[in-house]
């Protein structure tokens, strides 16, 4: 009794604590309770990675001095505008020489501005890949209008398409060689016809633009090499017709986290000194709103000396944690917690501690699901690594792929232990056989498209390689049916797991209000001096329990 | 105020199993074995070796060991071990539940042993099975482990007519060192001549009064007979029983632990054996005695300090715990 007035003191200890502080965290510090609906922040990483031909002619004596050459890149940066503003941005390369003073630079540039960054490269490189990383608040006053274009939008915001094989000069020789003038003039004179003022000028030109059967369109797309895009054509002929006109070059920031997002272009007329962008959903000029914008001009985002194959690659991901990302960078709060918080530390370490922040969830799942319900699993707290890997993998595919590595590898040590090894080197060679097993199956998931290969590659392979050999144990020394009681044990348990961990509300208490994890905790210890019965143990005093009822 | 509390929640609802007395695993953890059955002790149970030094110091009978097998080095002085032996058994000194133990009933020359099913084994098997032994395979903790050499026993043929190849053993739970809850255990076809009542073993409660049997549990079911011989499980008499009842108390009496499980072997001609001791024993004895555990260890706990002697621990055993005839 003793010992459970204790456990209960401790629990309530760390609960009061836990709660305190999270209370004072929402109610003083102002910090959202609820993870952000509207997604006012976002993260962006730009990934550009340098796939050099040369590398693999080395060996050939005319290219080494191709290799030699120092990589020279100039990249244009995202611009902070009216609707997104830059909070936070950083270079992650070893190999590039960021410029310096680069994170002193005042980001709020005048808007017609372009910002291009250039980035040398020591050679040869080792690591070939280089980050860009921002952090993009959207403007609260403006977050009411719907994030993602209508359909017919969506249709009209073109792509860009490959225009690095475009060159100038190609274009300009075109032109002198066999001058569209025709449908140029056409076309103006079309849009002419229809519009009493600039701006519906330039609404008619890009009407006329977008218009994919249009041959006059589509010939001049083709003379001017402006692959599909009907915004660089728009500026084209309004820049013909003495329009003052630019192309932008931005991304859309959705609620979805995505990955290889494209850039799209928009246009904009200037009129008075002003830049207009023209909304291809509303169909009206304004101050541009719907992307983030990237640059200004119809150039590629960046141009590379000495390095053929360039690719870049964008990633957002909206950030849940927007209200007090906000907290952190706009008030300059003295408080202890705002100070120190997770949400203060690089985004990299971020994605690792709120991994971490998960575990006490798992582990206090793993206890109430053995200590309550009493089920039976492969070693007491691999279900949580499993369900961990779930994340990577999602639910289904991780449930397949864990099943299929399991039941290959508990075949395989089955062959295996006919030729009677000792206990490591056994060990060892299932760990082995694991890797072969992830490897084939990443070669084979690969062959027919799916691209899971990554992922499952992430899978814990020791814990894989730990549950074969507990399973092939159990196997023999419990039999089939124990062994298949346990596997779905574990599997039950790491799917609650999972579905917990992976709740957004769950993720959010514990990375923005760490503190809980204490009530956590002390469930955790409430739990440790539960004395009462298992789930399971109904079950199996079943019996019992009818002899007793019938004899008394 | 927390008891208060507890009594409060208890008017609300009492589970059925409590209700019944019966001792849940987490309460028995809770309850008994943490407070009775002090950590440091558990190697004196784990370590099989130890037990049996124990044993010695009370002049407890258990099967004589042929050797000890440290270091995998030594694995090759098996074959002096069991140099003229008919019969040997190796066991894993850290084993549980009966995992790692192999029988050898019948040895016909150097390299042909034989199993009680009759399947053959030849010396490199065995040295294999030490070596697995030897490293930690069948230990609780999965450290390293030792590997001990021992004599079979000769099954006292009482048990014949409802044992299926194995051993059949007897397990006594002792609490303050009252007797409080015995059960025979008997291998099957299904616990592949092993005596854990999980694996399929059979179950069979016994009187403690009297060392008669009472019916039996398969699988946490109750059976009258053996599946596997057809012998009927009740109103068997255990013989040596007032000796068992002396083992289990002596033992109690004498170790630190509160709360233990007793495990003892009959042999045709040494009487009851030590096998092993347990201090975690399970709880599907109580489905085999009909009996929850509960009320009985409350009923030591009121009386325990009165009772000075092994012999009145003995003696009030036998009078609380009486199998009253049911009518």
């Amino acid at each position: 009794m003793k010992r459970a007035a204790y456990a209960l003191l401790m629990a309530l200890f760390l609960t009061a604590l836990g709660l305190a502080i999270f209370f004072h965290k929402v109610i003083a510090l102002d910090i959202p309770l609820l993870p952000a609906q509207n997604y006012n922040t976002w993260s962006v990483e730009a990934r550009i990675s340098l796939d050099d031909p040369s590398l693999f002619s080395d060996e050939q004596g005319s290219s080494s001095s191709f290799s030699a050459q120092s990589v020279d890149i100039d990249l244009y940066l995202p611009q902070s505008s009216l609707q997104y503003e830059i909070v936070d941005e950083s270079f992650e390369g070893d190999d590039f020489v960021t410029p310096s003073g680069f994170r002193s630079q005042t980001y709020q540039l005048s808007e017609t501005d372009n910002r291009l960054v250039n980035l040398k490269a020591k050679t040869p490189l080792s690591d070939r890949v280089l980050f860009y990383r921002a952090t993009v608040r959207a403007d609260a006053v403006r977050n009411q209008k719907p994030q993602q274009p209508s359909t017919l939008g969506s249709q009209i915001v073109d792509q860009q398409v490959d225009r690095a094989r475009r060159s100038a000069a190609q274009v300009k020789d075109n032109l002198e060689e066999n001058p569209p003038v025709d449908s140029i003039e056409s076309l103006i004179r079309e849009a002419k016809g229809r519009s009493d003022n600039e701006q519906s000028f330039a609404r008619a030109i890009y009407r006329l633009s977008i218009e994919p059967n249009d041959d006059r369109v589509r010939i001049l797309k083709e003379t001017l090499r402006l692959g599909n895009s009907s915004v660089e054509l728009a500026a084209f002929l309004l820049n013909e017709a003495n329009v003052v006109t630019r192309v932008g070059n931005g991304i859309l920031l959705n609620p979805e986290e995505a990955a290889a997002t494209e850039f799209s272009q928009w246009l904009e007329i200037n009129q008075g000194q002003q830049w207009f962008a023209y909304d291809p959903v509303t169909e009206e000029f304004g101050a541009q709103s719907r992307y983030f914008a990237w640059w200004y001009g119809q150039g590629p985002v960046l141009k590379a000396e000495g390095e053929d194959d360039i690719s870049i690659e964008v990633t957002t991901r909206p950030d849940i944690t927007d209200g007090l990302g906000r907290s952190v960078w706009h008030e300059d709060s003295d408080s202890l917690f705002l100070k120190h918080s997770f949400i203060g530390l690089p985004l990299s370490t971020q994605r690792v501690i709120q991994v971490l922040v998960l575990i006490p969830v798992g582990a206090l799942i793993v206890a109430a699901l053995h200590q309550m319900v009493g089920l039976s699993t492969f070693g007491t707290f691999t279900p949580v690594l499993i369900a961990l890997s779930f994340r990577e993998t999602g639910l289904l595919t991780g449930l397949v792929l864990f099943s299929v590595i399991v039941i290959i590898g508990v075949v395989v040590r089955a062959l295996l232990n006919r030729a009677q090894l000792l206990v490591v080197p056994r060990l060892s060679a299932v760990l082995t056989v694991t890797v072969l097993v992830i490897g084939g199956l990443a070669l084979l998931l690969d062959d027919f498209g799916l691209r899971y290969g990554l992922s499952i590659s992430l899978f814990p392979i020791v814990i894989l390689a730990m549950t074969i050999e507990r399973a092939a144990m159990m196997w023999e020394e419990d039999g089939a049916k124990e062994t298949a009681i346990a596997a779905a044990g574990s599997l039950c348990v790491a799917v609650v797991g999972y579905l917990c961990i992976n709740n957004v509300y769950v993720q959010h208490f514990a990375f923005v209000f760490p503190e809980l994890l204490l009530v956590v905790l002390a469930l955790t210890i409430l739990l440790g001096r539960y004395n009462g019965y298992k789930l399971t143990e109904y079950f199996r005093f079943i019996a019992l329990q009818r002899q007793l009822k019938e004899s008394t | 105020m927390l008891a208060f509390i507890q009594k409060s929640l208890k008017s609300l609802w009492v589970s059925p199993l409590r209700g019944a007395g019966i001792l849940g695993i987490n309460a028995r953890n809770i309850e008994y074995i943490f407070p009775g059955n002090p950590r440091e002790l558990f190697p004196q149970v784990d370590d099989k070796l130890r037990t049996k030094e124990i044993a010695e110091s009370l002049e407890i009978p258990f099967p004589k060991t042929y050797g000890v097998i440290r270091f995998q080095n030594e694995v090759k002085q098996l074959s002096e071990m069991i140099s003229g032996k008919d019969s040997f058994v190796i066991k894993p000194a850290g084993g549980s539940g009966g995992n790692g133990i192999l029988v050898i009933k019948d040895v016909k020359d150097d390299d042909d042993f034989r199993k009680p099913s009759g399947s053959r084994l030849n010396l490199g098997d065995l040295d294999y099975h030490i070596h697995n032994i030897l490293s930690g395979m069948f230990s609780i903790s999965g450290k390293k482990d030792v590997a001990f050499i021992e004599e079979t026993v000769t099954f006292d043929p009482i048990f014949d007519e409802i044992t299926y190849l194995g051993v059949p053993d007897l397990r006594v739970i002792i609490y303050h060192g009252v007797p409080v809850m015995a059960m025979l255990r008997l291998p099957s076809k299904a616990s592949d001549g092993k005596a854990n009542l999980h694996k399929g073993g059979l179950g069979v409660g016994i009187d403690i009064a009297t060392g008669q049997t009472l019916e039996g549990i398969q699988y946490n079911r109750y059976v009258k007979v053996h599946p596997d011989t057809d012998g009927t499980l009740q109103g068997r008499e255990i013989p040596h029983w007032p000796k068992i009842l002396d083992i289990a108390a002596k033992l109690g009496d004498h170790t630190d632990f509160a709360y233990l499980g007793i495990d003892i072997v009959l042999d045709k001609e040494k009487g009851p054996l030590l096998l092993e001791m347990n201090a975690r024993p399970g709880l599907s004895i109580q489905i085999a005695n009909k009996a929850g555990l509960l009320p009985r260890l409350q009923k030591v706990d009121d009386k325990v300090s009165l009772l000075k002697t092994v012999d009145d621990k003995i003696e009030f055993a036998k009078e609380t715990f009486r199998v009253k005839p049911s009518g």
